[in-house]
């Protein structure tokens, strides 16, 4: 379980990035986190992992004080960033072993979580390279199983789906289903409003730092029924691209 | 915290700082770049067979007449001390760099590590990254001693332990100085310049003190007293000299003593470390994460502003050439490390030359003038290679491409000619070179008293060498780039480029000086300037089509 309570963060003496958050992600729930750029999610997110430290309020996972007790806490998380940062000169396996040290997982765990996210991910013979030699999505795979290598309770996803295939994709989104299933927690940002309807058990969405809206889709589509999950989303964070003219593009 | 974890995490960050999987990959499975082995063998050998006669015969010299003077602990004191400061010097922005700079830190941050943890295996990457210092400055002083001293077995085992913990205490002063200034001192947006900045003051700081601690000890008006005091104790000096630098008196008292005396001064020496160390992991427990948090506040500006306004920062249209040049320097001031670098190299010489000329007094200082005034009629020449020196040293044409690193990428998507990347390139080293021949030149017309002429003779001519080298670079960077960095060091300091290069210009001006000292009775100084004007000239034009070519290739290949 996830609880931001009246989380603020501020850089410097500028607006606050993200103001008053708060949010509540129950064990069973996959919940997604939406925005538009710069709205703060991924100050949220870093937040909620440690990166950064809030400037008001308090964020806890599975009731352990993200900013008391750091390291308890990100043992329960594993966490995709919104940029697949890897160690490069390493092979993949290598960086997968390091993990697995660092979160103590033993070894039959770690041989047989490998080779199952692995082969799930089709990154299988790809481990013995190093990680420089790989291209976007297969980093973004290897971040993945990083991630999941462990077990977490709680899977915190950066925009996880960017960069990955349809296969994988497909196979992540019933991974997260699964997990979930399990009683644990996914809390995970995105672009794509078609994921977001499938598998979101609830949605948080955030514009200009503040929490617009938290609720189901169901809630989300009151009154709205007859719009696309795009155009909702663009109706809630108060944009006004629909009123926008391109004709400039193509004129001298 | 279980002990496989730590050296799991030291392990990976020594095989992810160096390459190590990478390159044995490189080298064994896609059978690449084999060459580069027998390169690094080729280049040690020759500085090893050429520099290292000449550099044992003077480290014996001075074993004799330090031990003349029953000061044979001094040689070990000095040695130790220098390897230390070299260290210090080196290693600062390095160590910075590792701890707030280094992208493996977006892969670590969210591990579950505590601080210490963190701080313990960076340091002893920084340990071992700098480790080189003390094989080359320490290592051959340690065996020159022990083999004409004739010292006991024990000391070889003492010499080890010494080796081993020499560049320990410049990371550790490092680290206990700039983490908790970092954590404590609110630097705003101007973050990047200001840790920079810091640890140039720690330089100055520790140079200064030492400077201070030898002028005061080793005073050139010293009576004839106070000579017979030090030589009658040289314990006194040896400690008031390690006073400034401790490990390197209990290096020395270690060392030097013998049966339990040595014992108790190398524990005491360990447990200097281990205290150090401890002190690093405590403050770094309390300050690391907090300051690294800090360090990732983004100062953008969060003002809502004006399409009016957005239009008065459209600069109006400029041509392509310096479009790119300021593209360049933007670049370069923006990212501190390769500022302070960069800035660093340029200004090094210069500020060297002007210590030796205030400090001319000095005796020692005083006898290297009184030997290059026999030669003062040739000060053209000599302040031509010395510019040439300086301003050749500054290793930012061997880095131009790899600088630019991913961003490469956008260069190369950009639709201008190899002329103008190469043009750009070029202008932006040359600018920066300059400082050097301008510098030499003007300090050593104030030393020998020159006229104006000879001072232009100087600039023009070192320019002209500068060009020379400064495409010799090009050429050598564009053809061995290193792109794929994960710190700006790498870019800099750590370029293999830049061994190239000293390799390069110390090659040719110290051969060119070489000669010039042979065929002195035979050519004139202004025939010499003649010649060396003719080299760069020539250089310049063999070299400048070349390093394009270099370029060019660069610009077609695959960027992964």
């Amino acid at each position: 379980m996830i609880k931001i309570s009246n989380f603020s963060k501020t850089y410097g003496k500028t607006a606050p990035a993200v103001k008053d958050l708060n949010l509540e992600i129950k064990k069973g729930e996959v919940f997604g986190f939406l925005g538009p750029n710069g709205a703060g999610k991924s100050t949220t997110i870093k937040s909620i992992v440690g990166m950064l430290n809030p400037t008001e309020g308090e964020i806890t996972i599975n009731g352990i004080d993200v900013t008391k007790d750091p390291v308890k806490s990100k043992m329960q998380i594993g966490y995709v960033p919104d940029e697949p940062v890897l160690m490069e000169k390493l092979k993949g396996i290598e960086y997968l072993n390091f993990i697995a040290d660092i979160f103590n997982v033993e070894n039959s765990v770690r041989k047989t979580r490998i080779e199952k996210l692995s082969e799930s991910f089709k990154l299988v013979s790809a481990l013995a390279n190093p990680i420089d030699t790989y291209s976007h999505g297969m980093r973004q795979k290897l971040v993945l199983i990083a991630a999941l290598l462990h077990n977490p309770e709680v899977w915190i996803l950066d925009e996880p789906i960017v960069g990955l295939d349809p296969e994988s994709a497909y196979i992540l989104k019933k991974m997260m289903r699964a997990h979930v299933k399990n009683g644990k927690t996914v809390f995970f940002s995105t672009h794509v409003m078609e994921i977001v309807e499938k598998i979101c058990d609830r949605v948080g969405i955030i514009s200009k730092g503040r929490l617009v809206f938290c609720g189901t889709i169901e809630e989300l589509k009151v009154n709205r029924q007859d719009q696309s999950m795009e155009e909702v989303f663009l109706e809630v964070t108060d944009s006004e691209a629909e009123q926008n003219d391109f004709s400039y593009l193509d004129s001298d | 915290m279980k002990r496989n974890r730590m050296i799991s995490l030291i392990w990976t960050l020594i095989n992810a700082h160096y390459g190590l999987s990478k390159k044995r990959y490189q080298y064994f499975v896609q059978k690449k770049r084999i060459w580069e082995l027998f390169l690094f063998v080729g280049i040690f050998a020759t500085l090893f067979f050429s520099i290292g006669p000449l550099f044992i015969k003077l480290q014996k010299a001075m074993i004799i007449q330090y031990q003349q003077m029953g000061l044979e602990g001094l040689f070990l004191n000095n040695a130790i001390l220098m390897t230390g400061m070299a260290g210090f010097f080196l290693g600062v922005f390095f160590m910075v760099t590792e701890f707030f700079y280094s992208k493996n830190l977006s892969v670590l941050m969210p591990l579950p590590l505590k601080p210490k943890q963190m701080i313990a295996a960076k340091i002893s990457v920084l340990v071992i990254d700098q480790m080189w210092i003390s094989l080359i400055v320490l290592l051959p002083s340690l065996i020159i001693f022990g083999t004409q001293m004739n010292v006991s077995p024990v000391y070889w085992l003492i010499m080890l332990i010494v080796l081993l913990f020499s560049q320990v205490f410049p990371i550790l002063l490092q680290t206990i100085v700039i983490l908790p200034i970092s954590r404590f001192i609110n630097f705003g947006k101007h973050k990047d310049f200001f840790i920079y900045f810091l640890s140039i003051l720690l330089l100055i700081v520790v140079f200064g003190f030492q400077f201070w601690i030898n002028n005061s000890l080793v005073a050139s008006d010293a009576s004839e007293q106070q000579v017979m005091n030090i030589l009658a104790n040289p314990d006194s000096l040896i400690s008031k000299l390690g006073s400034a630098y401790p490990p390197a008196l209990l290096g020395v008292k270690a060392l030097t003593a013998t049966g339990m005396d040595a014992l108790l001064w190398l524990l005491a020496f360990i447990a200097f470390h281990i205290g150090g160390f401890w002190l690093a992991l405590f403050i770094g427990e309390k300050t690391y994460y907090n300051t690294y948090k800090k360090f990732q506040d983004n100062y953008g500006n969060k003002k809502q502003i004006s399409s009016d306004q957005v239009m008065t920062m459209v600069t109006p249209q400029q041509n392509i050439f310096d479009t790119l040049l300021k593209r360049e320097w933007r670049y370069f001031l923006r990212t501190p490390n390769f500022a302070f670098n960069g800035f660093g190299n340029v200004l090094a010489f210069p500020i060297l030359i002007v210590i030796f000329y205030f400090a001319k007094n000095n005796p020692e200082f005083q006898a290297m003038f009184g030997m290059i005034e026999q030669y003062d009629q040739f000060i053209a020449p000599i302040g031509i290679l010395l510019g040439g020196l300086v301003g050749g040293m500054n290793m930012l044409g061997a880095t131009a491409f790899s600088r630019e690193g991913k961003m490469l990428r956008e260069l190369k998507s950009l639709p201008v000619g190899v002329e103008t990347i190469f043009r750009v390139k070029l202008v932006h080293v040359m600018t920066m070179s300059t400082i050097g021949p301008i510098a030499s030149a003007i300090i050593l017309c104030m030393i020998f008293k020159a006229g104006i002429l000879s001072f232009l003779e100087i600039v023009i001519i070192s320019e002209i060498l500068v060009l020379f080298m400064n495409t010799i670079q090009l050429l050598l960077d564009a053809t061995f780039p290193t792109l794929n960095w994960e710190t700006p060091q790498r870019a800099m300091k750590q370029n293999l480029n830049a061994l190239y290069t000293i390799l390069v210009v110390f090659g040719f001006t110290g051969g060119m000086g070489y000669l010039g000292y042979l065929l002195k009775d035979t050519l004139s100084p202004s025939l010499m300037s003649l010649i060396l004007m003719i080299i760069g000239i020539v250089g310049t034009v063999i070299f400048y089509p070349l390093s394009k070519k270099a370029i060019y290739k660069l610009m077609q290949r695959d960027l992964a």
